[in-house]
C-alpha cells in the first residue's frame, strides 16, 4: 500500500484528505506542520508528500526545499495544497521543487486522479 | 484635546482622543467577536466532522453495509468533501481580518495617545499581515490544478 504524508496545521483539512485518500486505498500518515512531517518523512516509508502552504514553524515551501535535500527525497512527488493561490507563490514552490501546485478547496475525486498521475 | 495622525510624517488629519479611543474601543470589539465566531465555528466544525465520521463508519462495506443504496449514500458523503474544507478557509479569512483590525486599533493608539514614559513600542511589525490576504476564493468551488 502507497503511503502519503498530509501535513495542514486543520485538523478539518487533515480528516477530510485523510478520508479521501484512505478511500482511495493509500494509507495516510498525518502530520500538524512542516517540522513533524520532516520528522515523520525520515521516520517511514512515504511515497507521496500533501502540504499545505501557511503553516506555523515551517510552511510547505520550507518543507519542499528541505525534503528536496534528502537524497531519498529528490524523486518523491509533493504537491501543495493550500488557499494561496497567486502566480508569485506558486513559482516559488516550483523553485523550492514541488511537483504540483492545488488551490483549496480540492475535489476527492480530482485529488485522486492527480496523484495516481504522479505518484511512483 | 486634539491629536495629530500621521502618516508619511506630515501632519494629518486631526483627531479627538475621545474620537480615538472610541475608534479603538470598536476595533478591539469586533476583534473580540470575530475570536468569538472563529470558536464558534471550530466547536460546529469538530461536531459536524464527528458526525461525518459516524455516517461513514455505518456505511463502512466491513461492517455489512453493502446495498446499493449504501453505496449511494457513501458517495453523497464523499461528494460532500469539497464543501466541509470551508472551516479551513473560514479560519484563514477570520484571522487575517482580526490582525488587520488589531493593527488598526494600535496604529490608531500609537499615533493619538503617545506612549505613557517607560512604555515599549506598540508590536504593529508584529501584528501587520505579512502580506496580502492569502484566502481569495469567494465560493465554495473546487480550485485549480497545476502540475509543474
Amino acid at each position: 500500500m502507497r503511503s502519503i504524508l498530509a501535513v495542514d496545521d486543520s485538523p478539518s483539512m487533515r480528516k477530510m484528505v485523510s478520508f479521501t485518500l484512505s478511500g482511495a486505498g493509500y494509507h495516510v500518515v498525518e502530520a500538524v506542520d512542516g517540522m513533524d512531517a520532516l520528522a515523520k518523512a525520515q521516520a517511514q516509508q512515504i511515497d507521496l508528500v500533501l502540504a499545505d502552504q501557511n503553516m506555523p514553524n515551517l510552511d510547505g515551501i520550507g518543507l519542499t526545499r528541505q525534503l528536496r535535500e534528502l537524497p531519498r527525497f529528490k524523486n518523491t512527488p509533493i504537491l501543495i495544497l493550500t488557499t494561496e493561490s497567486s502566480d508569485q507563490m506558486k513559482q516559488a514552490g516550483r523553485a523550492a521543487g514541488a511537483t504540483g501546485w492545488l488551490v483549496k478547496p480540492f475535489d476527492p475525486n480530482r485529488l485522486i486522479e492527480v496523484i495516481q498521475k504522479v505518484i511512483r | 484635546m486634539q491629536s495629530t495622525l500621521t502618516g508619511s510624517g506630515q501632519p494629518a488629519v486631526q483627531v479627538p482622543v475621545m474620537v480615538a479611543a472610541d475608534i479603538q474601543d470598536s476595533l478591539l470589539v469586533v476583534v473580540h467577536d470575530l475570536q468569538r465566531l472563529e470558536g464558534l465555528l471550530g466547536h460546529a466544525t469538530d461536531n459536524l466532522l464527528a458526525r461525518f465520521d459516524e455516517a461513514n463508519a455505518l456505511l463502512d462495506p466491513a461492517h455489512g453495509a453493502d446495498s446499493s443504496r449504501f453505496a449511494a449514500a457513501r458517495e453523497v458523503l464523499r461528494s460532500a468533501v469539497t464543501e466541509l474544507q470551508f472551516q479551513d478557509l473560514a479560519s484563514q479569512l477570520l484571522s487575517h481580518t482580526t490582525r488587520v483590525l488589531q493593527a488598526c486599533a494600535f496604529c490608531l493608539a500609537n499615533e493619538t495617545m503617545g506612549h505613557e514614559e517607560g512604555e515599549v513600542d506598540a508590536p504593529l511589525a508584529a501584528l501587520a499581515p505579512q502580506r496580502p490576504n492569502p484566502v481569495t476564493q469567494s465560493e465554495m468551488d473546487a480550485g485549480s490544478v497545476e502540475l509543474f
